[in-house]
């Protein structure tokens, strides 16, 4: 039996200006004592192949160009010495305006069954900003500290802000606010492209139009970025918003609480925590005048600023080594049965004798695009094995009536090993899949992998949050 | 002034105040301080305070950060203090959980227990706990009487036999085999392992397995046993399995889930994880480091 083994786990990030490829490992590992039941958890992350930021190419403004996309990947994995069959697990996550382009959905999937067996694609503001603070080193900030931190991720479409309270995300937020919603020329620092979100908020700035006329584009994107970076304060201080804010604010998830710190991440944090760059169009677009307003803000001034473990890599970082949960050693798994993909989590309701029952629920899940559904175990009051036969047996009840195989349960507490060993008992012929020690909320999707080889833990992938809804 | 006497001298100054009903105690939540009128009924066990979450440095400067760290450990700290020693609510529950822990070694287990869950009951030539505690070498032998119990009352060369015993705390056993005997039962017969007549012995030690083993023939013996008790539980259990078990087998030759109790893992799931391990055993026809 091996004392711990690893996983090959790759990140990749398809943001709105660039593109990046990050292999990691994952060292799992028991970490009770010899004598105690075994809990195999994830205890070491490292970087083993860090890709190089690449442009995200496009077919033009509304397409992704899914053949470049795939050719950088492959060159990617060359260059590391990897062949897609050796990943074990990892995310390819669409970020930014990136996500909001016609193919985007149809590419990234496409490119996550060639990225490797368990390679799972994600979007979503909201996982971005949580994948960017975990990434940045933000979440593990503010465990050690003992605090509240703010991650802002300032990229090239977006700004995504994740609240990590003592080590848990409590909140988030995405702002259309970012370094390359205008694009400039190198040579002339005249405008050549203004995105959708930016010409709003030019048209807020600039209602008659004559600061273009005067060829004064610096005047004139300086005021907007001003008023970007206002909105951005407004949604952070939860002060109330301004008609204008409404065209960029995208999601805001956050409470209302104190914040003791932030950590900038995302390509324009660089410019944040090293000003003075002269040469503000060196990048073709003005990420660098973005953060020279970031700097200038109340958020910056008003609040202690951290340095963050990562910048430019951070969602990369996040997506690559921070989206696997390992649910194990004590948990059931027919032969055979995994993986599966795009679970929805399914919360039971409570009936008239104070019994649970999911039927009504996995009832919203009955179309094709489901293999299976999870059923979720709320806490009981107590894990009496008569407490647990009784739960198998309603369990056994309505696991026959609800479609899809195999019948996955995921309990909320240490339970799995001996529900799945009664549910096995009363029915003998469905395969079964019975975990614990994952957290999970109400409309969270899920990917179970395979299970390892050692100690029958198996890796699971949460996609979506737990407070989003 | 030994410790009991000044728990004694404590205790008795403190019933003085309560029947004067002068004792204030702002921040101290423990009703003991705060009744005015000596009413035996109206006050809390100590021992069911959750010590985890109570909270005794008065105005703490970071409540948050002193409940996680209490959270975090069922070792007592911050514990708060009178002058250089130890608030009397800090002291007496100390005394009342070691008394916890005394009770469960010198405390017995039912007569109408084993009967209760079919298992045949047996005793080791310990003779009462005192001879017990001081020789464990007869902990882990049988007489003719107790062998002949066993020759009557019990399959022989099962592939499970199951066994329960007191050892150091009888809590444990009242505690957990009525969650963990049906879930491990239930595992081995899911998995198709004929199993021998459970057995409970008195006043055993871990080794008793061997004695047993000798006469039975089982593949595979398990002996659920009562940990020493410590002042975090005393109701803590371990499961001990040995293949082929005999005199003479060396302990290197046995495997060990320990910490079965509610604040470690539950007796239902461990019941289920041994269940795996049992049948890992029994594949292997190895157990202890050999399983390794």
């Amino acid at each position: 039996m091996a004392k711990e083994m690893t996983l090959v786990s790759v990140g990749i990030d398809v943001g709105t200006t660039t593109t990046q490829l990050v292999i990691s490992q994952l060292t799992l590992v028991n970490v009770m004592p010899g004598s105690q039941v075994p809990k195999v958890e994830i205890t070491h992350k490292s970087i083993s192949y860090m890709g190089k930021v690449h442009f995200t190419p496009f077919e033009d403004r509304r397409h992704v160009d899914g053949t470049a996309l795939r050719e950088i990947v492959a060159k990617e994995y060359e260059k590391a010495g990897v062949k897609p069959e050796q990943i074990d697990t990892g995310a390819i996550i669409i970020t930014g305006e990136t996500a909001k382009k016609e193919n985007a959905s149809e590419i990234i999937h496409s490119l996550a069954d060639y990225a490797g067996d368990f390679v799972v694609a994600t979007a979503g503001p909201d996982l971005e900003s949580m994948i960017a603070g975990k990434g940045s080193g933000a979440e593990a900030l503010s465990k050690r500290l003992h605090a509240c931190i703010a991650n802002i991720d300032i990229g090239g479409g977006t700004t995504n802000i994740a609240y990590f309270d003592r080590g848990k995300c409590i909140g988030t937020a995405c702002i259309n606010v970012g370094g390359r919603l205008f694009e400039v020329d190198p040579i002339s620092h005249r405008l050549t492209y203004v995105s959708s979100p930016a010409q709003k908020i030019i048209n807020y700035c600039n209602p008659n139009n004559n600061l273009v006329s005067n060829g004064n584009d610096l005047v004139l994107i300086k005021n907007c970025l001003k008023s970007m970076v206002e909105c951005v304060e407004r949604v952070i201080f939860q002060e109330t918003l301004l008609p204008q804010d409404n065209c960029l604010v995208m999601t805001n998830l956050l409470p209302d609480v104190k914040i003791d710190g932030v950590v900038f991440s995302g390509g324009v944090a660089k410019y944040i925590y090293l000003p003075g760059i002269k040469e503000w169009w060196i990048h073709g677009d003005v990420g660098p005048l973005l953060a020279e307003a970031f700097q200038e803000s109340r958020i910056n001034k008003s609040l202690p600023v951290h340095e963050g473990a990562e910048t430019i890599h951070a969602t990369v970082l996040g997506a690559g080594a921070h989206t696997v949960n390992v649910s194990g050693s004590t948990i059931t798994v027919s032969e055979h049965t995994l993986p599966v993909r795009n679970v929805p989590a399914v919360y039971p309701e409570l009936d008239m004798r104070g019994k649970f029952s999911w039927l009504k629920a996995a009832g919203n899940y009955t179309d094709s695009l489901y293999r299976t559904v999870a059923l979720i175990v709320p806490p009981l009051p107590n894990t009496d094995f008569q407490t647990i036969l009784s739960l198998a047996e309603t369990l056994a009840y309505e696991l026959p009536l609800i479609k899809g195989e195999p019948k996955v349960i995921i309990a909320q507490q240490d339970i799995a090993k001996v529900l799945g060993q009664t549910l096995q008992r009363l029915l003998p012929a469905s395969p079964l899949v019975c975990l614990d020690g994952i957290e999970l909320a109400f409309g969270d999707f899920l990917d179970i992998a395979k299970p390892l080889p050692y100690q029958d833990a198996v890796p699971v992938i949460v996609k979506t949050l737990i407070f989003a809804r | 002034m030994s410790l009991e006497d000044s728990v004694r001298l404590i205790v008795e100054e403190l019933l003085k105040g309560m029947e004067k009903g002068k004792i204030q105690s702002s921040n101290n939540k423990l009703p003991l301080a705060n009744s005015s009128i000596m009413d035996e009924c109206e006050i809390t066990d100590l021992a069911e305070i959750d010590l985890q979450r109570y909270l005794q440095v008065p105005n703490p400067v970071n409540k948050e950060l002193y409940e996680e760290m209490k959270l975090s450990t069922p070792a007592r700290i911050g514990v708060w203090r009178s002058g250089p020693r130890p608030l009397t609510d800090t002291l007496l529950r100390f005394r009342a959980d070691h008394a916890v822990a005394q009770d469960s070694v010198l405390g017995v287990v039912p007569e109408e227990f084993p009967a209760k869950y079919n298992m045949v009951s047996i005793q080791t030539l310990c003779k009462s706990k005192d001879e017990y505690l001081t020789r464990p070498d007869l902990g882990r032998k049988l007489d003719d009487e107790n062998l002949q119990i066993l020759a009557k009352g019990c399959l022989k060369e099962a592939m499970v036999q199951i066994i329960v015993s007191d050892g150091l705390s009888s809590k444990a056993v009242e505690a957990n085999i009525p969650n963990l005997l049906p879930a491990l039962t239930q595992g081995l017969e899911g998995m198709g392992v004929r199993l021998g007549t459970p057995i409970f012995v008195r006043n055993g030690r871990v080794a008793v397995m061997d004695t047993i083993g000798e006469e039975l023939k089982p593949e595979v013996a398990v002996i659920l046993i009562g940990e020493r008790p410590g002042l975090g539980t005393a109701e803590s259990m371990s499961a001990y399995m040995g293949y082929n078990p005999r005199l003479g087998m060396v302990e290197s030759e046995r495997t060990v889930i320990s910490n079965i109790h509610k604040g470690g893992t539950p007796a239902a799931e461990a019941g289920a994880h041994l269940a795996s391990l049992i049948k890992k055993i029994l594949d292997a026809k190895a157990s202890g480091v050999n399983l390794e």
